[in-house]
């Protein structure tokens, strides 16, 4: 800085002003206007994105639940009807108490929820077994003592490999045969036809492999390798076109006589581009991630994007046809998620991270109409970054154990930017996107 | 302030009014990030010749032209000091004549205090092209004052 003497230009140009003209205030305050109306319908696709997983969330949900409080209600039917001559006899608990026991296991996260079951209904049928002892002691003790250890054996042998859960069901058959069958041989035969037909075959949950995945309903697996691409978008106008909006630049007045004065700066005034529009194609981004589970719902993610930023400036009239603008950067996520609902099939998770961009280039394409001359001016940048916060909200649907689907609206707030170039669109503010890609679990 | 800053930068005041309100929706979009502690005015102030400097860069990469003023090559009569001597509205008429690079450069450098390096980062070019258009700026305007007198000198011999 320099020149700040009295009586220097800096000095008299200091206080220099004049008023702004009444029809510039009234356009100022209708793009003010225009701005609010701008950032709605942004604001309602990233609300309108959050309500669609949470629908798609609670409509699964409830299917879920659904299902599961039917097997439920099923098996205790089951028992319901088996134990119904016995209940009062051996005192057991009555539908209400097991009713009231079903509508609180509902509360219960499913993974432990089947759990849970598992182990009332083993609670249950002890409690059976141990007043049918009691009773059988009572009425017939050798010859019932001598069946139930028989058939125990019987059972075990039986399906010995297949889960421990279903043995703890098992003693509810003996009850229901040992009434029913008198003969010791023939009640050993209809308990393992019925053990392996209803509870092996028409209750395909109680299978092995269901309950080895009950136990592991989300795979810790520590690596996670992902490849995503999505598009976003500026909230705020200001600086956001890559290439001049029309509406404002080129609405100044036609002064051909300004073509003249250009010279010598490789500038032209805007006289002639009277009319034009500008056709801004989406952002793209593609990313590569890494990502490193922390415990059992945190999770590091890292990486490498690539963004692409395209634009078109159309214009009708002049001698200009058309401007193409292309901003090409690369940039590092950093960022923490963590998993606000883990099930077997999805989750949905939320995070912050830090974003750090870099420029590669620009290029800058120039068509003439009237002499069919093609301009190329490219542009390296060598400084320069931008630093994002983000905010994402992901819903991930895992289409097997190892491959998950992942949908992530994301909202990005720029908090520093120092690039330099002939790029228009370096100022950003905030910005809100989505992007859907693929992860891999390694 | 504002539009007595759009105004030296543009080459009207059509003109000035656009930057003048591209300047004037910047500032009411990003008050918030004004924190206090400088000077409301320099604030707007910065703000507004950023302003004037995006017009001239988005023109630039609009236009890859490279045309070549033809300056006269006798220097002109007029003293180099005369354009600080100059009146005010006169001189901004001046400098609105300047061609758009010409008049950026002699604004940041002679009004603004920028030095010819920092104008160079600026506008994306080197420091000897900042000088040498600000030469040339200033050449112009002795030029311009030179026509003007050579101007009304005539018209009083006519009136003579």
């Amino acid at each position: 800085m320099q020149n700040n003497a009295p009586g220097s230009l800096q000095d008299k140009f200091k206080d220099f002003g004049a008023a702004p003209t009444e029809p510039l205030w009234d356009s100022i305050a209708a793009k003010l206007d225009e701005d609010k109306k701008r950032r709605a319908p942004f604001w309602w696709w990233f609300i309108g994105s959050a309500a669609f997983i949470a629908v798609i969330f609670g409509v699964y949900q409830l299917g879920y639940n659904a299902g599961v409080n039917k097997n439920e209600i099923g098996l205790d039917k089951t028992e319901s009807t088996k134990f119904s001559d016995q209940t009062a006899k051996n005192n057991l608990p009555s539908t209400a108490e097991k009713s009231n026991t079903n509508q609180a296991d509902i509360l219960v996260p499913p993974v432990n929820k089947q759990e849970t079951i598992l182990s009332d209904k083993k609670d249950v049928v002890d409690s059976k077994k141990n007043n049918l002892s009691q009773e059988n002691r009572t009425e017939n003790q050798k010859h019932s003592s001598d069946i139930s250890a028989n058939t125990s054996n019987e059972k075990d042998n039986k399906i010995k490999g297949n889960d421990v859960v279903i043995k703890q069901h098992l003693p509810t058959e003996n009850i229901l045969f040992d009434n029913e069958i008198s003969n010791p041989e023939l009640q050993k035969l209809a308990i393992n036809d019925f053990t392996s037909r209803h509870y092996l075959n028409e209750d395909p949950s109680l299978l092995s492999e269901h309950l080895v995945q009950i136990q592991n309903p989300v795979s810790p697996r520590k690596w996670e390798i992902g490849f995503n691409i999505g598009t976003l978008k500026g909230m705020n106008s200001s600086g956001q076109n890559l290439l001049p909006d029309p509406n404002t630049s080129l609405t100044t007045a036609d002064n051909l006589s300004q073509e003249n004065t250009i010279a010598g700066t490789g500038l032209q005034s805007y006289s002639n581009l009277s009319e034009s529009h500008v056709n801004i194609r989406r952002p793209l981004q593609a990313e590569i991630t890494f990502s490193r589970s922390l415990g059992k719902r945190w999770n590091f993610q890292t990486g490498l994007g690539v963004g692409f930023f395209l634009s078109k400036n159309v214009y009708s009239s002049g001698n200009l046809t058309n401007v193409r603008s292309r901003f090409v950067s690369i940039a590092i996520p950093v960022h923490f998620n963590y998993d606000l609902v883990q099930r077997r099939r999805f989750s949905i998770y939320s995070g912050v991270g830090v974003n750090y961009e870099v420029p590669l280039f620009e290029t800058v394409k120039t068509e003439y109409s009237n002499t069919s001359l093609e301009s190329v001016n490219t542009k390296k940048f060598t400084s320069g970054y931008m630093i994002s916060l983000q905010l994402n909200t992901g819903f991930r649907y895992h289409i097997n154990e190892k491959i998950k689907l992942d949908f992530r609206p994301n909202l990005r707030y720029y908090i520093h930017q120092s690039m330099k170039g002939t790029y228009p669109a370096l100022e950003r503010k905030v910005w809100a996107g989505a992007s859907v890609g693929l992860v891999w679990s390694l | 302030m504002m539009k007595g800053v759009c105004l030296r930068y543009a080459a009207n005041e059509v003109e000035a009014e656009d930057v003048l309100q591209e300047a004037f929706m910047r500032i009411f979009r990003n008050l918030d990030s004004y924190n206090g502690k400088g000077a409301l005015g320099a604030w707007v102030r910065k703000i507004t010749v950023n302003m004037a400097l995006e017009q001239y860069r988005k023109n630039k990469a609009q236009k890859n032209l490279t045309l070549v003023y033809d300056i006269k090559e006798s220097n002109p009569s007029t003293d180099d000091g005369a354009i600080e001597q100059m009146g005010l509205e006169d001189l901004l008429k001046k400098i609105q004549k300047l061609p758009v690079g010409f008049r950026t450069v002699f604004n940041l450098y002679a009004v603004e205090g920028y030095n010819h390096n920092e104008i160079g980062e600026l506008l994306g070019i080197s420091d000897g092209t900042s000088k040498s258009q600000y030469s040339r700026a200033r050449v112009l305007l002795r030029q311009m004052i030179d026509e003007e007198a050579e101007t009304e000198i005539k018209k009083m011999n006519y009136a003579k």
